[in-house]
Parts: structure tokens; sequence; C-alpha cells
């Protein structure tokens, strides 16, 4: 990779996805002990000091990640599969299918895209679960547009005349020959709208709309440290780093890759 | 070009070293006036800035609960009574104690006479019928209406006499007449009016007349001139100001944009008594931290399950968790009423004893106990941190609890339908016992449907402490009923923290009480 900031980028989302699949084996504290040493700046019993229930902030953090990835892999996912069938539908096969789904997902447009998972939450009740279905609403109108665009280009090149010529059933153009066309903007996208999905689900949780106490969540201590703010600012500077670390490595990792995939760049 | 930061960097910190140096210099310079003026005794004029967290829903001064609601009716409004610092009840609007007749049947009260509404209008005997009956009536769904249940009749024999009858003695009574939701209302004004929840209809004969209000923003008073005790108000006017949350008070107060503020969250208390500038006053409050226990649902209609939970409560680590220390565990009697409430040593269930709470759910044999704890984040805002040391807690007997946490107003709708399991809260106290116990756990009470709870022995007591004028009896009849209530777990009764009053020091005369009343803004004056 000939970019550095991909490559800061890289290692960032790559120790933050290490954080959460490896943190369940680690010799961390339980996250959800209270013990009495409350507040507690950073020592050496507990490296990033603890909450006002004395519990380990260090630990809380890193299970908080592992919340934070199942939150955003998750629901970037289903957005990415919904909306890049969607998008294929609607540039491939044009006509009264692109009408249809094109106007919904204006629908989708018309709302800020807070807001819209802000609502949603608000009326699925407040869980990860929903978070994560709320994200995904969200996130699939992105989806579409970006595939649709490429479809109606590559739908009209050459290689996939020449494939319908010999041919081909649909389902193997759209497979064989459009698909793999689609990946590299695809790979960018889904690397920003992981960044996206952190920063939501941190924004959810913060104003209590995702994980409930005493589960640890990066939003939610954030917000009970921001309470503390004056005497404890740990509580609220730690979380809101790893908060930082996550979406920045999203959104250098998914820059230092359009540039690198650009082909107008490569020559 | 990189050097000039530095050049400038050093001329602001050598500029920063001689304004710090001039400093002690002038204060003293300062110090003779403010001398003069102390000697000189109170200033009068000034706007005072109050400044606290939470609006007032609406003005109704006889419907609204909400403590904000209630420190606006303290300066709009007079009550017959007033609680003094010592939480003695004193004569205010009435011009001395009220004579109780000897079959504790008939309490007469004289009021003051020439005393206006802000609007010019005389109030007398009339206007204080008016205001009781309204209270009275079922329709107004006023909230000191069970303080009153046992009045047959208020007449108003002469323009400063007013008589209540009753139907059995009620100690509390008069005690009740200084209760927030009690303010004298003008007859005319409230036959006028379809309701009292607009600012036009704020009139009262209190300190101070509603001059401004914009919601969710600010509040202004101005003086009331006619106000009936001489030489007060001194303040001009005040300001209300309503700050997001209390932290932002802190703000407030350092730099000057209020001259006072109200509070109760101990964590913003922590850092306003570090504050140089800043005058903290602390006092036990007079509200409790409880859990409600829902006693119709399984497992909790057996008492066993909840003596065991009681058992596995460490209220301790609760109040140093939350209010940092500050606190004190209560019954069902905050201590703030030294006469009436029992030590809490007295309680067998207050000494934490994981062993027997294990026993008394092997003996209750219901199996695995696991429920849900309705919890909110407003009122009081460190109610999910009191859920889950509780869930820590219980854990160790081997009890599953989870923890809901909803919005205020939504809890609030759940908690009237009595649609939860347990439930944290904060609960307002009174002077008086009665204030404690009879709404939630009497045959009569109007509240005591949230806990279900039904215990002939601590109802009796407390429906006959009321009858009763003797302090000893009463006594007696409070500790029969606070032993039988710790026993039986209709509540799980925590803490009671701190009333929180912040001022700058210039801010002077003002009375704290522990039930949050701002009433001595009356007396207050500013020293600048």
């Amino acid at each position: 990779m000939r970019e550095p900031v991909a490559l800061i980028g890289l290692v960032l989302v790559l120790s933050y996805i290490a954080a959460a699949l490896v943190v369940g084996w680690l010799p961390l504290r339980d996250p959800l002990q209270i013990s009495t040493q409350r507040l507690a700046p950073p020592t050496a019993e507990f490296p990033l000091g603890t909450d006002a229930l004395g519990r380990d902030l260090l630990s809380r953090i890193l299970f908080g990640a592992r919340l934070s990835v199942q939150v955003a892999v998750v629901s970037v996912a289903l957005a990415t599969v919904v909306g890049g069938v969607l998008g294929l539908v609607s540039g491939y096969l044009g006509g009264i299918a692109d009408l249809g789904i094109g106007r919904v997902m204006d629908v989708f447009f018309a709302f800020p895209a807070i807001l819209l998972a802000l609502g949603i939450v608000a009326a699925l009740g407040p869980d990860p679960k929903n978070v994560i279905i709320a994200i995904a609403v969200v996130y699939t109108p992105i989806f579409a547009r970006i595939v649709r665009g490429p479809v109606l280009a590559l739908k009209a090149r050459d290689f996939v005349e020449a494939a319908r010529a010999i041919g081909a059933t649909q389902t193997r153009i759209v497979v064989r020959h459009i698909v793999p066309n689609l990946l590299s903007t695809l790979v960018v996208q889904v690397s920003l709208a992981l960044s996206w999905a952190v920063l939501t689900e941190g924004a959810l949780s913060f104003l209590g709309l995702s994980a409930q106490p005493p589960a640890p969540s990066w939003g939610v201590m954030l917000s009970e440290g921001r309470q503390y703010v004056e005497f404890a600012a740990h509580l609220a500077i730690f979380p809101g780093i790893a908060i930082m670390v996550a979406v920045l490595g999203f959104n250098l990792l998914g820059d230092g890759m359009r540039d690198a995939l650009d082909p107008q760049q490569q020559r | 070009m990189s050097r000039r930061p530095k050049i400038f960097l050093a001329i602001t910190f050598v500029l920063g070293i001689a304004v710090s140096a001039c400093a002690p210099a002038s204060a003293p310079a300062a110090s003779p006036s403010a001398a003069a003026s102390a000697a000189s005794g109170p200033k009068k004029g000034g706007t005072l800035v109050l400044a606290r967290a939470g609006e007032v829903t609406n003005l109704d001064p006889h419907k609204v609960p909400a403590f904000t609601s209630a420190r606006v009716f303290e300066l709009v409004y007079s009550y017959l009574m007033r609680l003094d610092e010592g939480l003695a009840v004193q004569p205010d609007l009435a011009e001395s104690m009220p004579t109780t007749s000897p079959d504790g049947k008939q309490v007469t009260v004289k009021i003051r006479k020439g005393v206006k509404f802000h609007n010019g209008d005389p109030l007398t005997s009339a206007d204080v019928k008016y205001t009781f009956e309204r209270i009275i009536d079922p329709k107004t769904a006023a909230v000191a209406r069970s303080f009153f249940g046992d009045v047959s009749a208020v007449s108003a024999p002469d323009e400063s006499t007013v008589v209540f009858d009753l139907k059995t003695p009620n100690a509390a009574l008069i005690a009740y007449m200084a209760h927030p939701n009690t303010g004298i209302v003008s007859k005319k004004i409230g036959e006028a009016n379809a309701d009292l929840t607009k600012k036009e209809t704020a009139i009262g004969s209190g300190p101070f007349k509603l001059a401004e209000w914009v919601p969710d923003n600010f509040m202004r008073f101005e003086a009331n001139k006619d106000y009936y005790v001489a030489g007060q108000p001194l303040l001009a006017g005040i300001r209300i100001n309503v700050v997001p949350d209390e932290t932002s008070l802190v703000a407030a107060l350092r730099t000057k944009a209020a001259d006072m503020a109200i509070l109760v969250d101990a964590k913003v208390a922590r850092t306003l008594r570090t504050e140089s500038g800043v005058t903290l006053s602390a006092k036990p409050s007079l509200s409790y931290n409880l859990l409600f226990v829902n006693t119709k649902r399984k497992p909790f209609d057996n008492v066993k399950v909840r003596q065991a939970i009681a058992y596995a409560i460490d209220r301790k680590a609760i109040i140093d968790a939350v209010a940092f220390g500050e606190g004190e565990v209560t019954g069902p009697i905050a201590p703030a009423l030294t006469n009436y409430a029992l030590a809490t040593s007295q309680y067998p269930l207050y000494t934490r004893d994981v062993a027997k709470a294990k026993q008394l759910l092997q003996e209750a044999n219901v199996g695995p106990v696991s429920f849900t704890m309705l919890t909110q984040t407003t009122e009081p805002a460190y109610a999910k941190d009191i859920a889950q040391l509780v869930q820590a807690q219980l854990s160790e007997i081997g009890v599953t609890m989870k923890i809901e946490t909803l919005e205020f107003t939504q809890w609030v709708d759940r908690w009237l339908k009595a649609d939860f399991d347990m439930a944290p809260g904060l609960n307002g106290g009174g002077p008086d016992p009665d204030f404690y116990v009879f709404r939630y756990f009497t045959d009569d009470g109007n509240l005591n449907f949230v806990t279900s709870y039904k215990n002939p022995v601590s109802s009796d007591a407390i429906k006959t402490a009321r009858a009763t004028t003797d302090v000893a009896k009463r006594k007696d009849l409070y500790a029969t009923a606070q032993k039988e209530l710790v026993n039986g777990v209709p509540f799980i009764w925590l803490y009671v923290g701190r009333d929180y009053n912040a001022s700058l020091p210039t801010t002077k005369g003002f009375t704290h009480l522990p039930n949050g009343s701002i009433i001595y803004l009356r007396q207050t004056w500013l020293d600048k």
C-alpha cells in the first residue's frame, strides 16, 4: 500500500477489531465488577482508572469495542447486501423497477441520517439490536445509489455486450461480470460507512437508546463521564479517544483505499 | 515565523504575572467599602439571578407537584403557615398560631388584616375559604387534597377568621398549611377563570409578582411593594434562569452569571465545594431515596422474598457511590424529624446479611428470582446508578435483576399504573411524619395502589397518629408503624441525601430550608 495515511488507518482499524475479538481472553477485570475504588485516576492497578461505581475503565472500554464492532459490522453488512441488491436490480433492470426503487430511496434520503436513525430506535425501543436495524435502514439507500450508477455504466460496456452476445444468462452476467467490477467502489464505501456506524452507535448510546446499563458501551460511558468531567476527566476522555480512534481509522482507511483504487490516479 | 508565537506567549505570560501580582494589592482597597456596607445593614434593591435545572410545567398552584413549580408558587403566593430554620411551623399569612378546639375537631385561623393581592384586591377570609374548598374538591385533583381529607367544612365567620371543621382530629393539619401546594388564591380570579395555569392568573399575595415568563428560558419577578411583612422583600426583583442540566450551574456561578443556584446532585455539589467564591449550603434533606416494591407481582407477593432482598442491600455502598458519602441511611420517616424517626440500628433488616437473605429465599421456596428494575434518568439523575449497584448487590444472593431505563414521563405513566416490579425513586418529605407514610401505607391513602401493600397494623397506627395530638402517643404509634413497614418491605428505604443551595458571597440574608424551599428570598439582599 503506497498510502501512508491508509496504513495508519489500517493499523487503527486492525487494533480496534483485534480488541473486540480477543477481549474475552485477555486477563482483564470483569467490566461489571463494582468496587469501592470509585473515580480512581489511572494507576498500575487500573491502567485507565475507574468509573463512578468503581468499575475498571480499561476493561469497560475494551468490552465496549466488542459491542461497537458488532453493531457497526452487522449493520453495515446488512446495508451493503440489501442496498447492493437493490442498486443492482435498479441499475441492471431499469424501467419500472428503477423508478420504484429510486423513489422509495428518495424518501429515505429526505430525512437527515441521524434523525432517521433516532426515530427508528425511538419507535422500536432502546436496544443494540434496534440500533443495528436503524443504521442498516439509514445506509441501505446510500449503497443502493452508489451501486446503481456504476451498474448503469457497466451494463453498456463492451465486455457485458460480448457476454450477452455469446448467450450468457442474466444471472451469470451480473455475478461474473458486473459485481466484480463494483467491488472497489463498495470496499471504499463500506469503510466509510463503518466509521459512520461507529459514530452513530456512540451517539445513540450517548442518548441512552442503545445498550442498557450496566453493559459497557462507549456512548454511555461518555455520557456518564461528562457529569464527572470537573474532577475525573479520564471518565470522558478515554471513551472519547476510543470512539475517535475507531472513526478515524475507518475514515483514513476508506480515504486511502479510494485514492489507491482510483484508476485515474494509478495512471 | 516560528519565533513570533513564542515572543507573544512570553509577553502574555509576563502580563499574566503582572496582573496577578496586582490583584492582592487592589483587594485591600476594595474591602473598606464592603465592610462599610456590611455595617450599614441590608441593602435594598437589585435583581437576584437564581439558576436551576428544570422548568415549571404549568402555574396552577394547587395541581402541580413538581419541585420546580413549587419554587415559583413560594414566591408568588402566600401561605397560612411557614417553616422556620428548625422546621418548626410558624404563622405567616395567619396572624398567630391557629387555635384548636378541646375535642380537636375545630381549627380556627386568624389571618392578617390589610393584605393585598398583586392586583390590588384585598385578601380576606373568603379567599382562604375559597382556596381550601378548591383544594378539597376532588374535581380539582389537588396535590394536597389527601392532607385535608378530614376537613368537613371551611367557613369564614368574619373578614379575618377562617374555621376548619374536622371529621376527626388531625395533628398534621397545621403543618400542611405550609405545604407549597396550598398557596392562597383570589376567589375573584379563581371564579373568573377556567383554570389557573397561565401567567395572567398567577396573582397571589406573595413577596414577588410574576412579571415575565419565557418558557424554558427565564422567569422575571418584581418585588411586591404591598407585601405584608414590613420592609420585605429587600430585592427589587428576581430572575429565575433555566439551565439544561445541573452541571451548567457550576459555570453560571463561576462566571457570576447567577447569584444563587438550587441543586440536588452530589456530583455538582462536590465540584462547587472546591470552587472559591461560591458558598455551598448542604442540609440533610427531607426527601428520601427509595426502591418501590410492587407487592402484587410475583415473587414479591411473598414477604420472605422482599425481606431477602432487603437483607441483600448495602445502603452504605449506595450512599458512598452516588452521593459521595453525603447522606444518611433512612427508615420510613426521615432522620431530620428527630422526634419521630426511629434509629435505623433498630431495624434488623438494615444490617446486610447475605447468608440470611439466601436462607429466606430458600424458605420462600419460589425458585430462582428474576425481575426488572424500572428506572429513569431525570428525577433523580442518579437513579440508574442506584439500579446498577442494587443489581450487583442482589447478584450475590443469586437474584437476577434486569434494568429497564425509560424517559421520565413514560416512567411516571408506568408508575401510576403500578406496572413495574421494582423502581428507584426520590420522594418528597415534610415537617410532619404523616407526610411520609399516610399517602402510601393507609387504606385511605391516595397513593397506596403503587405498592398494593396491605397491613392493618401499620395502617391503623398511622391513621390513629394523625388523629392524635399528644406527641408522646404519636411517637409510639409511628414507632409501631415504622417497624411494621420495615419488616413488610413495601418500600426499601435507602437514604436521605443533602439539599444543596449554592450562592455567591454577595448574596446575603437567605435561610436555606432542607426541603429546598426558597420562601426566604423575601429577606435576601445583594451586597453589590
